[in-house]
């Protein structure tokens, strides 16, 4: 099986973890930032989920109205951002972008935060990843969907 | 006999001096804000301000009650003595410098107050009383120095934030966000200690400085006060640990 580096022709995995959970308007400026600095490939974040109604407890269902869950636009994608930012993962094509990456998230970041390089996405499919998908063909999204999600993403066979 | 003054924790470290007074009943604790008794319902969620405490029917004098000698013994708490329903209230505190940790509430709670039922978990801590009782502690508890508006938070339900990073503007990590920074500085309540939404915001004041959060803390912190620093109290911990595992607090086995 390729493993998804292979594909992407890149090595090189960034970990960003700011000091303190982020939200929306930081995380759509950091990651706006990022997104358009040559040489990023892929990125995906996490961070402690923000329902969108009160999943259990007397108040089951209540709607929460979190203004941190909102839509974000990222390098001209829009989506709905459900989570207060903990941890960046870059995924980088090209050595130089590092440095690149580091001195922009010194102006940028509203706080401290520790950068390291390392091995952060998963190569290959796992076998939940096929029970909820099937075969995924584009290995791109490997380590970008959310297991535990109950979303149905349309990136496999399923 | 020798006269044995009360330590209540050991250590000589500023944090065991907090601990210490938080337990000792003799000490007052310092009133930091003034939280009025119909926000305090209004956060708990058990009645509506100003309703009435509902309790047992026929009124309690009215009721033949078999004799009892305990009864005679001990002086009622008011919850007990209008006989009020049990009610609870529930505090998370945050690892990072909360002046109170759920451990030392509970502790504290044995100390000060009578007639309740404390239960102790990682993140949160719950007391559970008679209606009446409980509103006054929840209000002892906001008002003093127990609580930090952005470190504390009153939670029914959905307790997970004490162990996770600060948000941006400094408080705790909650899910329901029940509590909101507002533009002049302080900390309010938006929702009720499970969640609802409330009608009114109630303030709870500002947020202390990192100074005088260390200086307040009951925790102990690698970058803050460690507790390998107080020498009396790693001694106190191996004590308990190893009568624990040598004979489950049976020590006459």
């Amino acid at each position: 099986m390729t493993n998804s580096t292979e594909i992407t022709g890149s090595t090189i995995q960034v970990e960003i973890i700011p000091q303190r959970l982020l939200g929306a308007d930081s995380t759509e400026r950091i990651l706006d930032t990022l997104s358009e600095i040559g040489g990023v490939t892929r990125i995906a974040i996490q961070g402690p989920r923000l329902p969108y109604t009160i999943p259990y407890g007397p108040a089951k269902g209540v709607p929460v109205n979190n203004p941190d869950r909102r839509e974000i636009t990222v390098g001209g994608i829009v989506f709905e951002l459900k989570i207060n930012l903990g941890r960046i993962l870059l995924e980088l094509g090209d050595k130089d972008a590092f440095g690149t990456i580091k001195e922009t998230l010194n102006e940028i970041m509203p706080c401290r935060f520790s950068i390291k390089r390392g091995k952060f996405f998963k190569e290959r499919m796992t076998t939940s990843d096929y029970a909820k998908y099937g075969v995924i063909k584009d290995k791109r999204v490997l380590g970008l969907v959310d297991p535990r999600s109950n979303e149905i993403y349309e990136l496999g066979s399923k | 006999m020798a006269e044995y003054k009360k330590q209540y924790y050991p250590g000589k470290s500023k944090i065991s001096e907090n601990r210490k007074n938080l337990l000792d009943p003799e000490y007052e604790l310092e009133k930091q804000r003034e939280v009025s008794d119909e926000d305090v319902a209004l956060i708990l969620g058990h009645r509506a301000p100003g309703e009435a405490y509902k309790s047992v029917h026929p009124p309690l004098e009215e009721m033949q009650e078999p004799d009892c000698p305990i009864r005679e013994l001990v002086e009622p708490t008011e919850g007990a003595k209008a006989g009020d329903r049990v009610r609870y209230t529930q505090f998370t505190d945050s690892m990072y410098f909360a002046p109170a940790t759920p451990y030392v509430r509970a502790w504290m709670m044995h100390n000060r107050y009578r007639g309740v039922d404390t239960g102790t978990l990682s993140g949160r801590w719950i007391v559970e009383a008679r209606e009446r009782d409980v509103e006054q502690m929840t209000k002892d508890l906001l008002e003093s120095e127990v609580y930090e508006p952005a470190l504390c938070s009153m939670r029914g339900a959905t307790v997970h934030g004490h162990s996770l990073r600060l948000l941006e503007n400094g408080l705790m990590f909650d899910m329901l966000r029940r509590t909101e920074l507002g533009e002049d500085g302080n900390v309010y309540y938006v929702k009720n200690q499970i969640g609802e939404p409330l009608d009114k915001k109630i303030s709870v004041g500002k947020p202390l400085t990192e100074d005088e959060r260390k200086e307040k803390t009951t925790i102990f912190r690698k970058d803050g006060i460690g507790i390998r620093s107080d020498e009396e109290v790693v001694q106190f911990v191996q004590r308990i640990h190893r009568s624990r595992s040598m004979a489950g607090y049976q020590l006459k086995i």
